[in-house]
């Protein structure tokens, strides 16, 4: 049968990687060469395998195969194809073997021409991937695997099996129980595979860094050959941060899109410890400065993806009452035990082989403002890890269970937040600094009181008036003075050039040093979106009301009206929406559309916010409680969002100034 | 965990010892703490034949239960909400059951409710409105949940004579005739030694 | 809107200047019936005990219903906001508090973070050569420095 089919051929790359791992230690115990290019082609092999495994699931969710145990509980009839395909990651099974895929995928970097020529980091990073691979695609086989059917004995006994156990036959269930309603939804099909892609990403820095430990070799060629994947791997982490918070903002209904869940948490966490190392991986000179600082950010990076995986997926973190039911926790926990330990070991044991750091003077440079950004990343970091692992310890240790929630991460990590802010604003100024300090002068007498203006103009015209939030927005505000104001300059001083014209200059900067101005263009990103991020931590308002149809509540100059509400049935989802009129100041602004569908064969109920986005700032609207008995009375929860809709924003420019820094110099174009 | 291990002084060697040490603590404790969360979970589960750990419950007329005070009885723990669904018609059931126990083997059992994460006068309200005349009591702190490992309501715990647990019940009871059949044996048990 | 912390104050009282702005503590009008914004306020720092990680004003089951109402029952009985807290922490347990208290182990959780954040800052200070901040006559030609910005920029 064709779930066989790609059982088997899951079984294979299992049994490939494990040659492979073999043949591979052979070769370098033996200095083989034969057998080191023996392993190599086993590890290109396992791609194509994994990719028919992958495809033959695909198969499966796309014909409604519901007699295999996974389509069963992830997919439906009347699921739309899309929903189907994305069905692929939406449960355990599935999202496994899309990591173990795309870790075969990744996987083939190593045995790229670039990589390859690195003849002693080489298949040092093959075995790494071998490691990996072994143990993923084991999950897939023995633990984990989506391509269990269903059978039934003659007797009325049932069994899940892959293959046909004797005298029982195929149980083919009418229907799939569909895939979880709260993941129909764009911004959940995209996020997991681009945060798969950004956590899997880091196995190709992750294994150079590991050979290059391993090898001594010292000439920090191994940054070379990641910077890129070490960029790539980061905006598909920040861009599935960024759709993970979008889908909490439009399906979860609660006003936020990001409630410090630890399973969130477990996704931002690689993502600090990366982008602190994008920043030292830059002070990385051709000799060794920072090297040891960098491989132990790229072993904490992958380490905790490993770590995030584990809480994602065995359930440790979740209360004693819900702990029960993953069988693979055991397994994860080995894993991040293997590479923690082996982590952390290799590194003390080749500490002093990569010599001292390059000594940095202290003053007002962009390596001490780079230094001082990574310890503000990774002191986030570390207060993330805290209030992860504190209940664990609570819970052991006295007995008490504890929570650990947004109030506090928010109080700890909220001034840190504000100094990364005012880094970003300094660190461009810094830049001038070393070659002419006229120009900090300049920019400080200018910029500085310019930046001032930000929170002033805010507070007189915008009726805000949290302190926080306007310290804040003037961080913000001088970040992006600062950034244009270095934009500026370069293209007035490429202006002085003879040769070029008006339109075309303004992307010089961009082609000329596509790296710095890629790099200012990130940054900008992240400021736009912390513009989203303090417009609902400090200006967010809200109210909740009991209204009858034709009352109004009002949040400031906002005049919200219940116009009605409406109840429709489709494919057995009752849905029931609610219509709110906006007024501004007796201007209409549209209407809101809150609602909430009733899934009865799922027993489930989902709120959707009604959102009307501006660039200002978001309605949004949750149809809070309402009785068919008193179908004119609904209970409406309506928040004003300032300013959210810079946070999508944001990431785009942040994607793009990544693609500026990615692409290779030659193909710049016209971007 | 090796966040806090900076690029430090490493040229001393002395220096270099601690914080050798400190990642490799903090490394060890992390990993010894997830492992213990990981498998003692599966460890601890209550099992039939065993015997809980004891408990308290102030009852909502104020009177304190020791359970082992109630050594000798047959002790039905009942874990309830008032926003359960399934539990009011329970409720019904588990008092019939207890008012035909009360009848033919006075004192040789008892009820105990245990309003499981519930508001105090939602249920009061629930136990008047379904007439529950065993004593019934709030879960404080939830530390009788825990102990007896409650996934959800109604679950119902049966421990014999001597404290030993003897049957597990995840949702409602639907009859008499199904409590009774889980409490007999244990009375027989009890007139045959 | 937002309660300002030890730490954050600390932040803010640089910027003494401007304190003027700082916002009058945000009371709300002792009416008979409490409003779902006055339960919400409080029902914010509590989380559900049956659901994981939900916060109570964020919750729709029936069991989060019932704990709203009770703050309802509490507020217009004249309960203030600590107390009522100090009931749900009583009935059930810890847990319910989106902060922990600062009692006991839970102390770590305020102590560890500026403890180490300090210590980094102390090392990373420690760890650069001796400060010479001298702006004035900033190192024209400090051939490191020079090369470091020349390998920022022109970095291919």
């Amino acid at each position: 049968m064709i779930s066989s089919f790609g059982y088997m051929t899951l079984a294979l790359a299992f049994l490939l990687s494990l040659y492979g791992l073999v043949i591979l230690i052979f070769g370098l115990i033996q200095k083989s060469q034969a057998f080191i290019e023996s392993a190599r082609r086993a590890l290109v092999l396992i791609f194509p395998l994994s990719t028919a495994g992958i495809l033959v699931l695909v198969f499966l969710l796309l014909t409604d195969r519901f007699d295999v145990a996974y389509v069963y509980s992830v997919s439906s009839k009347e699921m739309p194809a899309y929903l189907k395909l994305t069905a692929l990651w939406g449960g355990q099974e599935g999202s496994l073997l899309f990591w173990s895929w795309l870790l075969s995928g990744f996987s083939l970097v190593f045995s790229s021409r670039k990589i390859r020529k690195e003849s002693d980091l080489f298949p040092w990073a093959m075995l790494i991937a071998f490691l990996f691979l072994i143990f993923f695609l084991g999950l897939n086989v023995f633990l984990a695997t989506p391509f269990e059917r269903f059978w039934h004995f003659t007797d009325g006994g049932r069994v899940l099996s892959v293959f046909q156990p004797l005298n029982a036959w195929p149980l083919t269930p009418k229907d799939g129980q569909g895939l979880n309603p709260l993941l129909r939804h764009p911004g959940m099909i995209w996020h997991p595979p681009a945060l798969y892609l950004g956590f899997v990403g880091f196995l190709i820095p992750f294994g150079l860094a590991a050979a290059t430990l391993i090898t001594k070799r010292r000439d920090g060629r191994w940054i070379e050959l990641s910077r890129t994947w070490i960029l790539i791997a980061w905006v598909f982490l920040s861009l599935g941060l960024v759709l993970g918070m979008r889908w909490a903002y439009d399906v979860l209904g609660w006003g936020g899109y990001w409630g410090w869940d630890p399973v969130e948490i477990a996704a931002l966490m690689p993502w600090l410890s990366a982008t602190a190392l994008i920043h030292t991986a830059l002070l990385q000179k051709k000799a060794n400065g920072f090297q040891r600082w960098n491989l132990s950010l790229i072993i904490l990076t992958f380490g905790l993806v490993i770590f995030g995986t584990f809480i994602t997926r065995s359930g440790v973190l979740s209360s004693v009452h819900t702990f029960a039911g993953s069988n693979i926790g055991p397994a994860m926990f080995v894993i991040m035990g293997i590479t923690s330990i082996s982590g952390l070991g290799l590194l003390i044991y080749r500490w002093r082989d990569f010599g001292p750091a390059q000594e940095i003077e202290f003053g007002f440079s962009r390596e001490v403002l780079t230094l001082f950004s990574n310890l503000v990343l990774l002191s986030i970091l570390m207060v993330c890890f805290l209030g992860v692992v504190y209940p664990i310890f609570s819970d052991l240790l006295t007995g008490t269970q504890v929570t650990v929630g947004p109030a506090w991460y928010e109080s700890i990590t909220g001034p840190l937040f504000l100094l990364l802010l005012s880094l970003m604003g300094l660190c461009p100024l810094a830049a001038w600094g070393l070659t002419r300090v006229s120009k900090i002068r300049q920019g400080l007498t200018i910029l500085l009181p310019m930046s001032l203006l930000v929170p002033l103009l805010i507070w007189l015209l915008g009726d805000v008036n949290d302190f926080y939030a306007l310290t804040a927005l003037w961080l913000a505000g001088l970040a992006v003075i600062v950034i244009s104001w270095e934009y500026i300059t370069a293209v007035r001083k490429a202006l002085s050039r003879p040769d070029v014209k008006l339109p075309g200059v303004l992307w010089s900067p961009l082609q000329r040093n596509h790296r710095r101005y890629g790099g200012l263009l990130v940054h900008l990103g992240i400021v736009l979106m912390s513009l989203g991020i303090i417009g609902l931590e400090g200006l967010q308002q809200e109210t909740q009301l009991r209204l009858e149809q034709g009352e109004s509540a009002s949040i400031g100059a906002y005049q919200y009206t219940f116009e009605g509400i409406e109840r429709f049935t489709e494919a057995e989802t009752t849905t029931t929406q609610a219509v709110l009129t906006i007024l501004d100041q007796g201007q209409s602004e549209g209407a809101l559309y809150p609602s909430r569908e009733v899934y009865p064969n799922l027993g489930m109920a989902v709120t959707i916010p009604g959102v009307k986005s501006k660039l200002s700032l978001d309605h949004y609207a949750i149809l809070v409680d309402w009785q068919p008995e008193l179908p004119d009375e609904a209970t409406f929860r309506i928040f004003v969002n300032p300013l959210v809709n810079w946070l999508w924003i944001g990431s785009g420019v942040l994607t793009l100034g990544t693609v500026v820094a990615v692409l290779p110099k030659s193909g710049k174009g016209k971007l | 965990m090796h966040e806090e291990m900076p690029d430090n002084n490493s040229e001393n060697p002395k220096s270099k010892k601690i914080w050798i040490l400190i990642s490799i603590l903090s490394l060890a404790i992390f990993l010894v703490v997830l492992g213990l969360r990981l498998f003692s979970d599966n460890k601890s589960m209550l099992k039939i034949g065993e015997a809980p750990e004891d408990f308290s419950l102030t009852t909502f007329s104020g009177e304190k239960i020791q359970s082992n005070d109630l050594r000798g009885k047959i002790i039905l723990v009942n874990f309830w909400a008032s926003w359960c669904v399934t539990c009011d018609e329970e409720a019904v059931v588990l008092d019939q059951a207890w008012q035909e126990l009360q009848k033919k083997a006075n004192g040789e059992t008892l009820f105990l409710g245990v309003a499981y994460m519930d508001t105090e006068p939602a249920a009061r309200d629930f136990l008047e409105e379904y007439g529950v005349s065993y004593p019934n009591g709030p879960d404080l702190r939830g530390e009788v949940s825990d102990l007896y490992q409650v996934q959800g309501v109604p679950e119902t715990f049966i421990l014999d004579q001597d404290g030993i647990l003897r049957s597990i019940k995840y949702g409602p009871f639907l009859s008499v005739e199904e409590i009774l059949s889980l409490i007999n044996p244990l009375l027989a048990g009890q007139g045959s030694e | 809107m937002k309660q300002h912390k030890p730490i954050q104050v600390f932040l803010l009282s640089l910027f003494v200047c401007l304190s003027l702005l700082l916002p009058a503590e945000s009371t709300w009008a002792q009416s008979d019936i409490p409003s779902d914004d006055d339960v919400n306020r409080i029902a914010k720092q509590l989380y559900c005990p049956v659901c994981e990680n939900v916060p109570l004003d964020e919750c729709t089951t029936d069991a989060c219903q019932q704990w709203r109402d009770l703050i309802r029952q509490q507020l217009s009985d004249g309960w203030t906001e600590d107390e009522i807290l100090a009931y749900f922490v009583a009935q059930y347990g810890d847990k319910v508090l989106g902060e922990p208290l600062r009692r006991g182990l839970n102390w770590v959780l305020y102590l560890i973070p500026p403890l180490v954040i300090l210590t980094g800052l102390i090392l990373l200070i420690n760890r650069l050569r001796h400060p010479k901040i001298d702006f004035a006559n900033v190192k024209e030609e400090d051939p490191y420095l020079l090369q470091v910005e020349r390998d920022l920029d022109e970095r291919e």
